[in-house]
């Protein structure tokens, strides 16, 4: 019975998706949202206690592999992460009409998958927490039935998620047939031994395929072309959760695949990560710069932050892994609650045009102040947590030396570059006047769930980026401890 | 000798099906001939002696793969139907793709530190593996098949 005490997360949060359905039934769409959010809060506790943060109220698992699963610090961050997202998600629906049972039972099974690819170490598992989470997410992309933009999305997104599903299951055969195990924990523990073929060209193929399939999930350039027109049809929260939950996980697979011990076999993969990061960057902050839409605004920039994060992959020292790893942690904050934002003002109708945002400060100060910390946050400008990740990670690659500045300095024009379409929204909101005839003041009920989610989100943000020092501290003892191995 | 005969025949019988399903004018007669093509396929594998390569070749190719393909023919409109047209016009791409796979398949059997170690898979050790040490997949194969019922009920649900 102890031994299935570490799923004790995830059993909670699929026994939300049951109860949501439940509710459902039963057309208490609010006690529905608020019976997951707490069972997330409980398993948020649980995790928090075994990843050391605070104390642990269950006895600690005992980490490493068991079977299908690999138990470790880094797979908890990423957990903690995940439910984060999903509870601000949720947080906001509850202020929506048109959210009921089902939504969050289906957000609930989203979140089981990324939380089993949190703490998969088999490949078999990985694929199908992958799954889990992405066909989940297809039906929450369309979940407005009535707007056609939004199941034209649902559509786009299921045929590219199926396409990147099956050219990560191809790679993975391959990977599967040189090796001879599905089991990733325990190829990284038989890293040396010589039945294990190095630089086998059989791997590079598999690993391309893994790349291309991971690279859709993550919006990689060039595989990025969904995320635009998926963020931009889905309903915001939902465009929320797949900015902030959907790539996290993406991410969270290839650090299983590729942080293991794949180097080792395929040592040269690390200038093509270094390519894929600056295309990558630079295709996403360029675009950026001309989107009159402002979920399409964010989806670029969301592909610009995938860049940077690959600098991680590239340069792979435990610094610059642990800033990789601050990057997602700060970039899934800042986007969910640029996201939430976005879903909340429009309640008080305005649209979606960034030329709406005119003029917002003067009506709702609170929420374009909060607007303008997380796009200032996403941009880095200090002291704001964007800044801190981003100088960790940069840093890393500056540590690492050689060809690897080349990428910090990549990342910092970049970085520079974004600051011109984030800072036109800011300007937007505080010095121009609203345009006549818009946010007309409709008598509606406060968004008092959106509120809290985002005042949560935005005392992250200020307060990881004036006191860092723990959170990188910590970010690096998990990098250096997953990556022991070498 | 008798089996050679029969094996070559079966072989054969492959091709026609193949080329038939490359030339038919219908898309639901390609499908009949590729799932004909499957289900010969699987009778080799039994001739092979490789039951359980054959069964799941019938089982997932000749069944599930074949009704999938149906409904996607169900789900097309019908004018692109009706078109009376061989299917494939682009044979350079086909001939392209047939020899990529081909030596695809063929690197895999030259490169021989591949451990395609070739032992007996009895229906008695799969459900060994899945019900022991894969009993965790199969678990969360459930939870995603429910997932996805679930979402195609709310799908397909009328819009009130």
């Amino acid at each position: 019975m102890t031994a299935y005490l570490v799923y004790t997360p995830e059993i909670l949060i699929m026994i939300s998706a049951l109860l949501a359905l439940l509710f459902d039934v039963l057309d208490s769409k609010k006690l529905a949202g608020g019976i997951a959010i707490i069972l997330n809060l409980v398993a948020l506790v649980i995790i928090l206690g075994w990843s050391g943060i605070t104390g642990s109220i269950l006895s600690l698992p005992q980490s490493g592999g068991h079977g299908l699963f690999y138990f470790s610090l880094f797979g908890y961050m990423f957990q903690i992460i995940f439910i984060i997202v999903t509870v601000s998600v949720e947080l906001t629906t509850l202020d929506f009409s048109e959210y009921n049972g089902i939504f969050y039972a289906l957000i609930e099974f989203a979140l089981t998958g990324m939380m089993i690819v949190a703490i998969s170490g088999d490949m078999v598992i990985l694929i199908l927490g992958l799954e889990l989470a992405g066909i989940s997410t297809y039906i929450l992309t369309g979940y407005i039935r009535k707007s056609e933009l939004s199941v034209e999305a649902a559509m786009k997104y299921y045929i590219i998620g199926s396409i990147s599903s099956s050219l990560t299951i191809f790679g993975l055969s391959i990977l599967y047939g040189v090796t001879g195990t599905t089991s990733l924990w325990l190829l990284n523990l038989h890293a040396g031994y010589s039945y294990i073929p190095k630089n086998n060209p059989l791997l590079y193929l598999g690993f391309s395929f893994i790349i291309a399939g991971l690279g859709f999930k993550i919006a990689m350039a060039p595989f990025h072309m969904w995320a635009p027109d998926v963020y931009q049809g889905a309903p915001s929260p939902v465009s929320a959760f797949l900015a902030a939950g959907s790539k996290t996980m993406g991410f969270m697979a290839m650090f299983i695949i590729f942080l293991s011990a794949i180097f080792y076999f395929a040592p040269n993969l690390s200038l093509l990560f270094g390519f894929f990061a600056i295309l990558t960057m630079t295709t996403g902050n360029i675009l950026a710069i001309k989107q009159r839409n402002i979920k399409r605004m964010l989806a670029y920039s969301s592909i610009a932050n995938a860049g940077y994060i690959l600098i991680a992959f590239s340069v792979d020292t435990p610094l610059a892994v642990a800033g990789g790893m601050f990057q997602i942690f700060s970039h899934a904050i800042m986007k969910v609650g640029a996201f939430i934002v976005v879903a909340v003002v429009s309640v008080f109708g305005v649209g979606e045009s960034i030329t709406d945002y005119k003029g917002l400060a003067k009506e709702h100060s609170l929420l374009a102040l909060s607007f303008a910390i997380m796009l200032l946050s996403l941009a880095g400008v200090p002291p704001l947590m964007g800044f801190m990740s981003k100088f960790v990670l940069f840093s890393g690659a500056v540590q690492a030396g050689g060809w690897y500045i080349l990428l910090a300095i990549a990342g910092v024009l970049n970085s520079a570059l974004s600051l011109y379409y984030y800072a036109r929204i800011v300007k937007y909101m505080y010095i121009d006047n609203p345009e006549p005839g818009k946010h007309k003041n409709k008598k509606i009920s406060m968004p008092i769930y959106s509120y809290i989610s985002i005042f949560v989100l935005v005392v992250i943000i200020v307060a990881v980026g004036i006191y860092p020092s723990p959170i990188i501290g910590y970010f690096i003892h998990i990098a250096s401890q997953y990556m022991v191995w070498r | 000798m008798f089996l050679t005969v029969i094996l070559l025949a079966l072989s054969f019988l492959a091709i026609i099906f193949a080329i038939g399903m490359l030339y038919s004018r219908e898309i639901v007669h390609a499908v009949i001939y590729i799932a004909g093509l499957f289900i010969i396929l699987g009778l080799i594998y039994f001739m092979l002696d490789n039951t359980f390569l054959g069964a799941v070749q019938i089982l997932i190719y000749g069944g599930a793969v074949t009704v999938l393909l149906m409904f996607g023919v169900m789900l097309t409109k019908r004018e692109i139907m009706d078109k009376k047209e061989s299917i494939t016009t682009e044979y350079e791409y086909v001939v392209l793709i047939a020899l990529t796979i081909s030596i695809y398949i063929g690197t895999l059997f030259t490169v021989s530190s591949y451990p395609l170690s070739i032992y007996y898979m009895s229906m008695y050790t799969l459900s060994t593996v899945l019900f022991n040490s894969f009993i965790g997949a199969f678990v969360v194969m459930g939870v995603i098949i429910m997932s996805s019922i679930i979402g195609a009920i709310y799908m397909v649900k009328e819009v009130e």
